[in-house]
């Protein structure tokens, strides 16, 4: 039993983790929620997808993060004509040498900011996939590592439309979590006037923590306990989405590995070292709502995606939380081994439709914590989309080349 | 209104409307206010409550339980007021009985008597708990109509005329009214109904389309259901009627034999005729209603005769012959209007008789039968009548009988067997006559045999064995025994039933009341015909032939001169004495084990009452005593973890006890618990919604939740329940304290908590994710586990 050790790691990264935040908010004014998502993410080693109009800090929030950690960061600024290449490194022929050199991509980094991700052609957006779940690139059949850690924050404008592409389920499956950033409040607006208004924050923003720091963390996030029944709720949550009258698109398998994933760090970052419901119902609608897909008839009684899962959170039962019940402690004894999480053997995911329609805007604004945001943003607001019909094509704009593992595991 | 209101408004409708099938069955009478109080009340009661969120089976007990109060302050006002008192009861008791003895006294439609109406009441109270509790509290409508349906098929079977075809559709309507309600309600479930623009003042169900429409063919329904009946001949009476002009063949009377005991035990001894006579023995002048010829070996029952009109003089009595002497008497009879009898009583061997109505006459028993619901209510009536006087000798050496009679000789086998012995013993030998009279005086003399009208009513085989082995009955044993035992004897044999002689009044008549009412043999002796008999002691007189007919059997010489002066009123008199009298004075009165006296029944009746309390107290405290039992066991565990260091248990169960505790408290405060909520958040709530002064309630709340949080989803179980308890009871404490009086009340007298069904469907399975790997390695492993833990 490493007991002693977790709880050391554990107040270690507490303290880290608080340092981070600490970084982030004095440049990301009256957002903590979204701060602690993004950290949340990172120590779950998932991607973040940042959505929101424009200037409300979405860049910001990825340059903050990435400020503070001192790692290597890149940014890529999506446009419509950047290759896949772009991202994942080219090889060129060194005519000295008379062989091909592999000059890396803006993916060889520790965070990578992708700016207005969905302005990039799928083809290029697609370029994205096998770095963001296999962290690792494959460019003419020779496939290389990408750095631990290693995480994607995209940016992206849900409002103005025109000449974009919205992200395919595939890659919106490999994002962990989707924050939107939400207007600041009033008062953190007058600060930062005071404080934006004489120069950008983030030059006086230092490093509070190295790559080895959040390895080190990543690490400790892996210890946290997840009971059996916590799992299972996890599983039914999932489950809930896929058997929803409301829903076309039920969520993945990796779905419910990133809400278990998500929710370790969530509960790390409260310096808990097992998870509770409460953290899987805090996070269910930030890492499953950008995955799935309304019916017709939901989007017709003007249902959001985000109040589908609040009504399923609300609806399925927590384990044990009204009813001690006797077996339900058995697995809560000292267990010998590290508890077997029924959610990693989950079977492998199949690949996820590509056919479906693209999501018709995004009507409102998810919050972290469970709640709706405030400002849920009329439909009217969004043009109707076309589909796009040479959109499921564009999947050979991917990097091709040998296919290594199944693609659901965490690179370790 | 909400549904349910409406529901409760439609289900008190309908009870009253279908009560109306009562009201042709009684005249009238204050009964029809206080059982509508008690729909009322039980309407009232109900929707109170339901609001209150009771479990649904106790709300029908509660309907009970209150209308208990009501019905003895309206029923028996005087006795204790509202609380139920053992006397209250008994009287409550006392007066439901007496109304089942007016009930049988009196054809319907009887006088709304105090025990009528208290049966009345209490019906229809009870109705209306049953109708109010399957259409409303269990929102089943359509099986609500049987309680209704029973409430009027009862009246429908009895009313003589059937009920009529407004109170059918006043049921009817009943019916529909709580079908339509119930429609409604479920309609309105879906949604308001779309209407078109100009139908917006159109606001009330009926104009609603569904609602019209159900009310259309409800209606429909109805009218075909009373038109029908009215233009097509169904009834095989009618078809009788149109048949034959003169009267009836055949009259179905009700045996009266049947209705004997309830009449002698009527306590108001309803005065039902009166006659004068110019008999020169008014002390024989019995009045007969009845002739029960066949014996089937369960009961006495009359058989089929021919009837003919009714000619004057009727014909001659079978077998009299002119040698017999009999005396002409005149009489006149006049009978209550409450006693609506379809067979005149007459004097035996009536030979003329003046009387008004249709009345059809058999021969057989000679007896005039009302034809066509004709009865002898109100009657006044001429009867002449030959008092049939024979000699001794000429019965003793009455001839053999002829073969026609041969069917009034049939005894069933086993009876047969069965008595045989007895009836030769006592009848001892000599002529049928003398063994005839032997029987009588055995039993009306001897002093063997004791007149009590308590015991159960019947004359069949088995209250003949019962009477042969207890010796204890009333003239409807001593009767139908005597006629066996003539029959074993090879005498033809009925029972007659009517009246013994009335008392006689100031200006001479004779009153006769239900309490005079009787039954007696009648044998057959060649030469003189039906001759009649008396075998009951204390009531009636012994004809004057059988008074000296020496006794053979030496047996029964020393008991036959005993009653004449242990038992005065077992001897032969005019007079009757009254039934406690004749009790009384009985010697052998304190020997029957049933005998109830005044200071046991009182003292029976209070033990009875204070059973029947303790019984409903528990039932009404079972769910408190339950939950406090639980409530116990849960801090007792907590308790002892404490005191033993865990003992060997696993604290996790303890903790998560005191987390349920908590949590059921709050269910019995009313708050609803989710299957969703985490330990925090309800905690959280419980917090906010049972507000109150100090944060001791929300830090105990956050303690328990935490340890509960810990046992459930840590990997490993805190180790500590200290001060757990003592939490438990703050939070305890807080709630009931921040709650109004009502819903403590509730709390602790019916916890919700207690009614809750355990979840173990797949939901459970759901919750309980670890199971399978609980039971994987719960048996063995984890207990080495524990062993290995504590041992370090």
């Amino acid at each position: 039993m490493s007991t002693f050790n977790d709880q050391a790691g554990l107040k270690e990264l507490v303290a880290t983790a608080t340092r981070i935040r600490g970084a982030m908010e004095s440049v990301i004014e009256g957002k903590p929620e979204v701060v602690r998502l993004a950290l949340t993410v990172l120590l779950a080693e998932g991607h973040l997808l940042v959505e929101d109009v424009p200037g409300v800090g979405k860049t910001m929030l990825a340059k903050s993060l990435a400020r503070s950690v001192d790692c290597s960061v890149r940014r890529v600024q999506f446009t419509p004509d950047l290759l896949p290449s772009d991202i994942t490194g080219v090889s060129v022929y060194d005519q000295e040498r008379r062989e091909f050199e592999f000059k890396p991509g803006a993916i060889f980094a520790n965070i990578v900011v992708g700016d207005e991700i969905n302005r990039a052609s799928p083809k290029t957006q697609s370029a994205l996939l096998e770095c963001m779940a296999e962290r690792q690139v494959t460019v003419d059949g020779t496939t290389y590592e990408l750095q631990s850690p290693f995480m994607v924050i995209a940016t992206q404008n849900p409002v103005e439309m025109e000449g974009t592409y919205p992200l395919p389920e595939a890659q919106r499956d490999r994002f962990m979590a989707r924050v939107s950033m939400g207007y600041p409040s009033p008062e953190a607006e007058l600060e930062m006037l005071g404080v934006h208004g004489t120069g950008s924050p983030l030059d006086s923003l230092d490093p509070v923590a190295d790559a080895r720091d959040i390895v080190k963390l990543i690490e400790a996030v892996r210890e946290v306990h997840v009971s059996p029944g916590v799992a299972r709720y996890a599983v039914d949550l999932v489950n809930a989405t896929r058997n929803s009258a409301e829903l076309r698109l039920g969520a993945s398998p990796r779905a419910t590995l990133h809400l278990i994933r998500a929710a370790r760090a969530a509960a790390a970052l409260d310096n808990r070292n097992y998870v509770l419901p409460d953290d899987l119902q805090a996070l269910a609608v930030p890492v499953l709502a950008h995955r799935l897909l309304p019916t017709a008839e939901a989007q017709m009684s003007r249902r959001s995606v985000e109040q589908v899962v609040l009504d399923l959170v609300r609806l399925v039962p927590v384990p044990g939380g009204q009813d001690g019940r006797p077996q339900q402690q058995a697995a809560a004894r000292p267990a010998p081994a590290p508890v077997p999480n029924p959610v990693r053997a989950a079977a492998p995911a199949p690949r996820q439709p590509t056919m479906q329609a693209p999501q018709p805007g995004y009507a409102a604004q998810p919050g972290y914590g469970g709640h709706p945001a405030p400002y849920a943003q009329p439909q009217q607001h969004q043009p109707q989309q076309q589909p796009y019909p040479d959109q499921s094509g564009h999947y050979g704009g991917a990097p091709t080349g040998p296919f290594y593992g199944n693609g659901h595991g965490p690179a370790r | 209104m909400t549904g349910r209101l409406r529901m409760a408004v439609a289900a008190a409708f309908a009870t009253t409307l279908t009560s109306s099938s009562l009201l042709p069955l009684v005249h009238g009478g204050s009964w029809i206010a206080k059982a509508l109080g008690a729909i009322l009340l039980v309407a009232a009661t109900g929707e109170a409550v339901r609001r209150m969120a009771v479990p649904r089976p106790f709300i029908g007990t509660i309907q009970l339980v209150v209308l208990i109060p009501y019905l003895l302050l309206v029923l028996v006002p005087g006795e204790s007021g509202p609380l139920p008192t053992p006397a209250s009861i008994r009287a409550y008791g006392d007066l439901l009985h007496a109304g089942g003895v007016d009930i049988r006294g009196f054809a319907p439609p009887a006088p709304a008597t105090p025990g009528i109406a208290a049966i009345l009441v209490t019906v229809v109270a009870t109705v209306a708990v049953l109708v109010d509790t399957v259409a409303v509290t269990y929102a089943q409508a359509a099986p609500a109509g049987l309680p209704l349906l029973a409430l009027y098929s009862v009246p429908a079977a009895l009313a003589e005329s059937g009920l009529g075809w407004t109170v059918f559709l006043l049921s009817g309507l009943a019916y529909v009214v709580l079908l339509l309600a119930e429609g409604r309600e479920r309609l309105l479930r879906w949604g308001r109904p779309l209407a078109p623009a100009g139908a917006q003042a159109s606001r009330t169900s009926m104009q609603r389309p569904w609602a019209r429409g159900g009310g259309r063919i409800a209606l429909a329904t109805l009218a075909v259901a009373v038109l029908i009946p009215a233009v097509v001949p169904m009834t095989a009476n009618r078809l009788v009627d149109r048949d034959n002009g003169d009267g009836s063949d055949r009259i179905t009377t009700i045996n009266p034999v049947v209705t004997l005991k309830n009449e002698l035990n009527n306590p108001q001894n309803a005065q039902l005729l009166t006659y004068t006579t110019n008999a020169p023995q008014p002390n024989t002048f019995y009045l007969r209603i009845a002739a029960l010829d066949t014996f089937d070996g369960n009961s006495w029952q009359p058989s089929e005769q021919p009837l003919t009109k009714v000619t004057t003089p009727l014909p001659a009595p079978v077998g009299l012959t002119p040698g017999v002497k009999a005396d002409r008497v005149v009489s006149e009879i006049r009978a209550g209007k409450n006693y609506p009898q379809n067979s005149l009583p007459l004097p035996w061997a009536a030979s003329e008789v003046k009387v008004k109505g249709r009345w059809r006459y058999e021969n057989e028993g000679r007896l005039l039968l009302g034809d066509n619901k004709q009865t002898v209510a109100g009657q006044r009536y001429d009867v002449v009548s030959l008092d049939v006087k024979p000699t001794e000798e000429q019965l003793r050496n009455a001839g053999p009988v002829p073969p026609e009679l041969n069917r009034y000789k049939e005894v069933p086998p086993e009876l047969r067997y069965s008595l045989s012995t007895k009836t030769k013993e006592k009848a001892g030998v000599g002529s049928p006559f003398e063994q005839a009279a032997r029987l009588q005086k055995w039993f009306a003399e001897s002093g063997e045999f004791r007149y009590d009208t308590k015991i159960p009513a019947g004359n069949g085989a088995n209250a003949i064995d019962n009477f042969m082995d207890q010796k204890v009955g009333y003239c409807e044993q001593f009767a139908s025994t005597m006629a066996i035992m003539a029959r074993i004897l090879g005498i033809p044999s009925r029972v007659a039933v009517g009246f013994v002689p009335g008392t006689q009044q100031a200006d001479g008549s004779y009153k006769v009341g239900s309490r005079d009412a009787h039954a007696w043999p009648e044998l057959y002796f060649a030469g003189t015909g039906w001759v009649r008999f008396e075998p009951t002691p204390s009531r009636g007189t012994g004809p004057a032939y059988t008074q000296n007919v020496p006794t053979a059997v030496p047996t029964t010489q020393a008991p036959s001169t005993a009653p004449s002066t242990t038992a005065p009123s077992a001897a032969p008199r005019p007079t009757q004495c009254r039934l406690d009298e004749c009790d009384s004075a009985k010697p052998s009165a304190s020997a029957a084990p049933a005998k109830s006296d005044d200071g046991g029944g009182w003292l029976t009746g209070t033990l009875i009452g204070a059973g029947v309390t303790l019984v409903v107290l528990l039932i009404l405290a079972a769910p408190m005593l339950a939950r406090r039992h639980v409530r116990q066991r849960r801090l007792g565990a907590l308790s002892r973890d404490v005191a033993d260091g865990g003992g060997g248990r696993d604290p996790g169960d303890a903790v998560l006890g005191a987390w349920t505790e908590t949590l059921d408290t709050a269910r019995d405060l009313g708050v609803r618990i989710e299957p969703s909520e985490t330990p925090r958040q309800l905690a959280a709530r419980l917090a906010e919604e049972f507000p109150t002064d100090g944060v001791y309630f929300s830090e105990a709340l956050e303690r328990i939740a935490l340890a509960a949080e810990q046992v459930l989803y840590a990997p490993e179980a805190p180790q500590r329940t200290m001060g757990l308890a003592e939490d438990v009871r703050t939070a305890r404490t807080a709630m009931l304290a921040a709650s109004p009086r009502g819903t403590r009340f509730r709390a602790t007298f019916l916890p919700a908590s207690t009614f809750r069904r355990r979840d173990d469907g797949p939901l459970d399975r759901l919750r309980s994710g670890r199971r399978l790997d609980a039971d994987g390695d719960a048996g063995n492993g984890t207990d080495d586990r524990e062993r290995e833990t504590s041992g370090v």
